[in-house]
């Protein structure tokens, strides 16, 4: 108890870690995307009665939710993230949020808001949010925890039904409004497992199992939904759907090596529909050329490097499997997102975290990085200064 | 600090640490998202080199500027005083677009209608309701030009009204309503000088007149404004202006103009005829000053409208003429029935009526003055002297006895005077203008010289007036002369001319012997006030010398002073000029066409040209030069203020200022000749001798006026049949030269 004392008389003191340069990278990567949602908004924004005429209506948006992101970022990483840990009445915090957060996804699939068909969205009075997202940090949470708790269990099958038994109901309830990230989730446990689990064979088996069912699906189900984008993916010049990813193409490439310069993309001129969204690589592609793409990917580089050598350096497993969650969401979105804006994948809405236009994406995922600033803040470190 | 030392080993032992193992995993998932990173950037960079310039072209191929044409302003037209005959004023075109003023929100209510329909019902008083059935009918429809002709005020103060409206109401939207701004041609002063303007039709393509004339120099290019997107993605246009049109300014004064056109319309509230035109020119550099006539007269704001001349009436019974004659000519007419209908179907008609409309259309259209040819008579006399004094065969001391008639190669061709002139010297010929005197001037003058002078004079050719639709009228060639068409062309009948030729070829006689290029338009000027092109004064050749000029001078201010053209008097001005009665075709059928062709200021310089036609006068006896004298006279009198000559009272006679009473006395001299030649001739026959109302002898070339001289009229038919039709049905539209319609009857028997 005298630690605890003693930690919280050293609450601002030097001798805890803070990693400022992942706080940097954070807030630089959110001021670089507020940039590229007015760029690649502003014109269509101006045109249209339903954003009031105004070039800056995105931005302005997301520039308010980045605000809160940062308040979150900073009472996330200053708040000591083994709390999450504690006991509340009969059940842990992490275990009560989770569960908010599948009656959450309940709650939407049944009330929510519907959005171009989907019901993604939750209002409460003049909040607006995707569950999705937040249950996305639940799953994380969870899973630290469960990892923390007992580490020896995901050695064996018994430990892999569990965590199965505990975040299925919410990936599948994430999946039946919104598969993307259901996507993000799945690899988000997948990539949690990996790191934790000391059979490795396991996953290699699950992949080959993967791609064989992936095989299958396509070959005997070819003609549905789904399939049909496999079919655009294939043939990105002439097919029916691809437009949105066909005009991306046309603005990567004719972005060349230093881009049109920023705010000159032409594509972003009505032709990308929702620029600003989950296109929005393609834009910075066309402006800064692939200059400005290896930049930014050298920022996501950069950003999760950090997460990593903080995982490495955390106080405890939880952190560190906090970190690892939050790395792998981080780079599983990253490496979509361009994947699909590339047309190296079949097209699935996946936002660029910190970039893409997105309020409640943004929030909760500052917050994370939030909580990983905490782990590094209560990385012990004896400074020279 | 050892206390919390032991307490923190004590914590860490139990703490479970990211193992070592686990770290492991880590860094190889991290080495599988740089991986697939870098492979990302591989694959941007591999769109950019296999497929950059391919989409590149894409991107730039889809790419819709938002572009839209500014028009030019087509250049005005003024007279030579800066008045403005033809403009181009600034309108406004409305247009809707339903789609978008129909637009719902969600709930199914209409976000603009209201607003909008406010608006323009509230300041154009559009009925509300039509104008929402209109909306509802087109729906879909994106563009529709609700009003046309909307002035730069009432655009403006719908902006005003607008603004006022969105003031009062906050929440209210008005959608979907765009004017575009268009040019429209003007023409302030109405009919006056409608002819040598022209008009416009398809917003800037001009016809007839000057419109016609100077289109492409009227015309500008079309400006164009694009839009692109800066750096703050606003639209920053790119506007290429439009290059207005040139000015134009004309030689006409509008003055002048006003003045002709109104003697005009009084000569034919008081007597009028089928044509009365009136010239008037500036003999110093071929400027023309006014043209008119009487049956060229319409508004240019509305060129179709020709109910000042013909109703729909007019054109059914001009159709239906002209098909009973192409029934005739189909050899499908039966004798006695008129009917057209029982020859041809309601298309045929309908396309005849419309032909005939479009044929009376031109007919209005035209400039008299320069597409309508027809002979001249008398006038044409003083080029046959001046052609004789110029090439030496005359010195003007010459005397001729008129008998009333000379035999030529076996026909007698009579003088006016059927009862002869007597003894007359050759200004005596002009003055009286003896047809007998004439015919021996010809002859002694020889066919090759005469057409050689007709062609130096320009006729037969065009003059090059830059007017649209220039006739070339019609000359004998030398194989086509015999005896008497060079007897009769001496007295101006078997040639055709417009009034064009006259006036021009005229202004060369007084002038000195220059012949200048007749011309409307004096100056061109760009947009911003800038000369262009100044059209000067342009010598195409010199006719006649300067003392064979002086000498026509002095015979021409006799003729008017004492000859057969006193009626052309100008109070306070010397005058001089020529009077013409032309038998019209076919001869003896007692139609004329009277003219008088004079100058004013003989003194020093001449002036002012002015030529006035009055084809067949609306009276019993048409052949009286008297009819165009007078409107001369009163022409001249209105306006020769105008043109800065003014009488001169005592010293009128300042042409031979120097020994006025020499003058005087030669002027008595020649008038007790003439009255002496006047009393023989009223002595031989009394009902020959016409005079005016003043009792001034009127006598002109009247060769063929008893209809029981058959001889006459067959050695007439043959002679002129040779391609000398009256111009009046024989021009078409566009002025090209008649020659074509007149060879059908053209006779190679001569008497």
């Amino acid at each position: 108890m005298t630690r605890q004392r003693e930690e919280k008389k050293s609450f601002f003191k030097l001798n805890n870690y803070y990693d400022y340069t992942l706080l940097f990278l954070t807030i630089f990567l959110v001021c670089f995307g507020l940039v590229m949602i007015y760029s690649s908004s502003s014109y269509v924004a101006q045109r249209s009665d339903k954003y009031n005429y105004d070039a800056a209506f995105f931005m302005k948006k997301q520039a308010k939710n980045a605000i809160l992101g940062v308040i979150l970022m900073m009472i996330a990483s200053k708040v000591d993230y083994r709390k999450l840990t504690a006991q509340v009445g009969k059940f842990k915090l992490v275990y009560i949020f989770y569960i908010f957060c599948v009656i959450l996804q309940m709650y939407v699939l049944k009330f929510g808001q519907m959005l171009n068909g989907k019901r993604r969205w939750v209002k409460f009075g003049p909040l607006s949010f995707q569950p999705s997202d937040l249950t996305k940090l639940a799953i994380i949470i969870l899973i630290a925890c469960l990892v923390f708790k007992a580490p020896g269990q995901m050695d064996n099958i018994g430990g892999f039904l569990r965590i199965g038994v505990y975040t299925g109901p919410a990936i599948l309830l994430i999946a039946i409004a919104n598969l993307s990230t259901a996507i993000v989730a799945s690899a988000i446990v997948g990539g949690m497992c990996f790191v934790a689990s000391r059979r490795k064979w396991y996953y290699g088996a699950a992949l080959i199992a993967f791609a064989a069912f992936v095989g299958i699906f396509i070959k005997f189900f070819s003609d549905g939904y789904r399939s049909s984008r496999i079919q655009t993916w294939l043939n990105i010049d002439t097919a029916e759907g691809g437009y949105q990813i066909r005009q991306g193409l046309y603005a990567i490439a004719s972005g060349g090596l230093t881009g049109t310069g920023l705010g000159d993309s032409m594509q972003k001129l009505g032709f990308i529909p929702e620029a600003q969204n989950d296109m929005i690589f393609s834009v910075i592609c066309e402006e800064l050329g692939i200059f400005g793409a290896i930049v930014v990917m050298f920022l996501f580089a950069m950003l999760l490097y950090r997460i990593y050598i903080i995982a490495l350096n955390a106080p405890d497993l939880f952190g560190s499997m906090i970190c690892v969650g939050v790395m792998i969401q981080v780079a599983v979105q990253v490496v979509i997102n361009v994947a699909v804006v590339t047309n190296s994948m079949p097209s699935t809405g996946i936002a660029l975290p910190f970039i893409s236009y997105g309020g409640t994406s943004l929030i909760i995922m500052m917050a994370e990085i939030g909580l990983v600033l905490g782990v590094s803040n209560r990385i012990y470190h004896k400074r020279t200064i | 600090m050892a206390y919390g030392e032991t307490s923190y080993r004590r914590k860490r032992r139990k703490t479970r640490k990211f193992t070592y193992k686990m770290q492991k995993s880590l860094l190889i998932c991290y080495a599988l998202v740089i991986l697939a990173m870098v492979g990302l950037v591989a694959v941007i960079v591999k769109i950019n080199i296999k497929d950059g310039d391919r989409y590149t072209k894409k991107v730039l191929s889809q790419q819709v500027y938002t572009s839209s044409v500014i028009p030019f302003k087509r250049g005005d037209i003024t007279d030579r005083n800066g008045t403005v005959m033809a403009t181009s004023i600034k309108e406004y075109n409305m247009a809707l677009d339903p789609a978008f003023i129909l637009t719902k929100d969600t709930d199914g209510k209409y976000l603009y209608k209201d607003a909008t329909l406010d608006v323009l019902c509230g300041y154009f008083g559009y009925d509300r309701t039509e104008l929402e059935n209109l909306l509802n009918e087109k729906s879909s429809s994106r563009y529709i030009v609700y009003q046309k002709n909307i002035s730069s005020d009432e655009r403006e103060g719908y902006a005003d009204y607008l603004k006022e409206y969105l003031k009062n109401n906050d929440k209210a939207a008005v959608k979907g309503v765009t004017f575009e701004e268009e040019y429209v041609r003007k023409y302030p002063l109405g009919t006056t000088g409608s002819t040598i303007v022209g008009f416009t039709y398809d917003k800037n393509a001009g016809n007839w007149g000057i419109e016609g004339y100077y289109n492409s120099k009227l015309n500008g290019t079309d400006g164009k404004e694009f839009g692109y997107f800066d750096s703050q993605l606003d639209l920053e246009p790119t506007v290429i202006s439009p290059t207005n049109g040139n000015k134009v300014v004309s030689t006409v004064d509008i003055n002048i103009q006003r003045i002709v056109e109104e003697n005009i319309d009084k000569f034919c509230e008081q007597m009028g005829g089928k044509t009365v035109a009136v010239m008037m020119t500036n003999p110093q550099n071929g400027e023309i000053l006014a043209m008119a006539s009487s049956n060229g007269k319409y508004d240019p704001n509305n060129p179709q409208d020709c109910s000042a001349y013909w109703s729909e009436d007019d054109f059914k019974s001009i159709a239906y003429q002209n098909l009973l004659k192409k029934a005739v000519a189909d050899e499908i007419y039966e004798e006695g029935n008129d009917n057209v209908e029982s020859y041809y179907d309601e298309e045929e008609i309908k396309s005849a009526i419309s032909n005939a409309r479009v044929s009376c259309l031109n007919e209005m259209w035209r400039n008299y003055c320069v597409s309508d040819t027809y002979e001249p008579g008398s006038t044409y006399k003083p080029f046959v002297i001046a052609t004789g004094l110029e090439d030496g065969e005359l010195t003007g001391d010459e005397t001729y006895t008129c008998n009333g008639s000379l035999n030529i190669a076996g026909a007698n061709i009579h003088c006016a005077n059927r009862s002869g002139h007597g003894t007359l010297t050759l200004e005596q010929g002009l003055m009286f203008s003896c047809n007998v005197v004439l015919m021996n001037v010809a002859e002694k003058i020889g066919k090759k010289t005469f057409l050689k002078y007709q062609n130096d004079f320009g006729f037969g050719y065009r003059t090059g007036v830059d007017i649209q639709g220039e006739a070339t009228g019609l000359i004998f060639t030398e194989d086509q002369v015999g005896p008497q068409e060079l007897a009769t062309s001496s007295f101006g009948q078997g040639i055709n001319v417009t009034m064009t030729q006259m006036t021009a070829a005229f202004g060369s006689l007084i002038n000195g012997g220059n012949y200048y290029e007749p011309h409307v338009v004096k100056q061109i000027l760009n947009d911003k006030g800038a000369v262009v092109e100044d059209v000067d004064k342009k010598l195409v050749k010199k006719t006649v010398s300067e003392s064979t000029s002086a000498t026509l001078r002095k015979y021409l201010y006799s003729t008017a002073k004492d000859g057969t053209g006193k009626t052309a008097a100008v109070e306070g001005y010397t005058i001089g000029g020529k009077t013409g009665t032309a038998q019209k075709l076919p001869r003896g059928n007692g139609k004329y066409l009277v003219s008088f062709l004079g100058f004013a200021a003989v003194e020093d310089e001449a002036k002012v040209i002015c030529y006035v036609i009055v084809d067949e006068p609306n009276t019993e006896s048409q052949a009286h030069s008297t009819y165009a004298q007078q409107l001369f006279s009163d022409i001249m009198a209105d306006a020769l203020p105008f043109l800065n000559v003014y009488p001169e009272g005592d010293e009128h006679a300042a042409y031979y200022g120097q020994d006025k009473d020499n003058t005087d006395d030669a002027a008595k001299e020649q008038d007790g000749q003439s009255s002496q030649d006047t009393a023989q001739g009223d002595n031989k026959v009394d009902d020959e001798k016409k005079t005016d109302s003043n009792g001034n002898p009127v006598e002109d070339a009247v060769p063929f006026e008893s209809e029981d001289e058959y001889d006459f009229n067959a050695i007439e038919d043959d002679s002129t049949g040779d391609g000398t039709d009256t111009a009046d049905g024989g021009d078409d539209n566009s002025g090209e030269d008649n020659a074509g319609e007149n060879t059908t009857d053209t006779g190679d028997t001569t008497g």
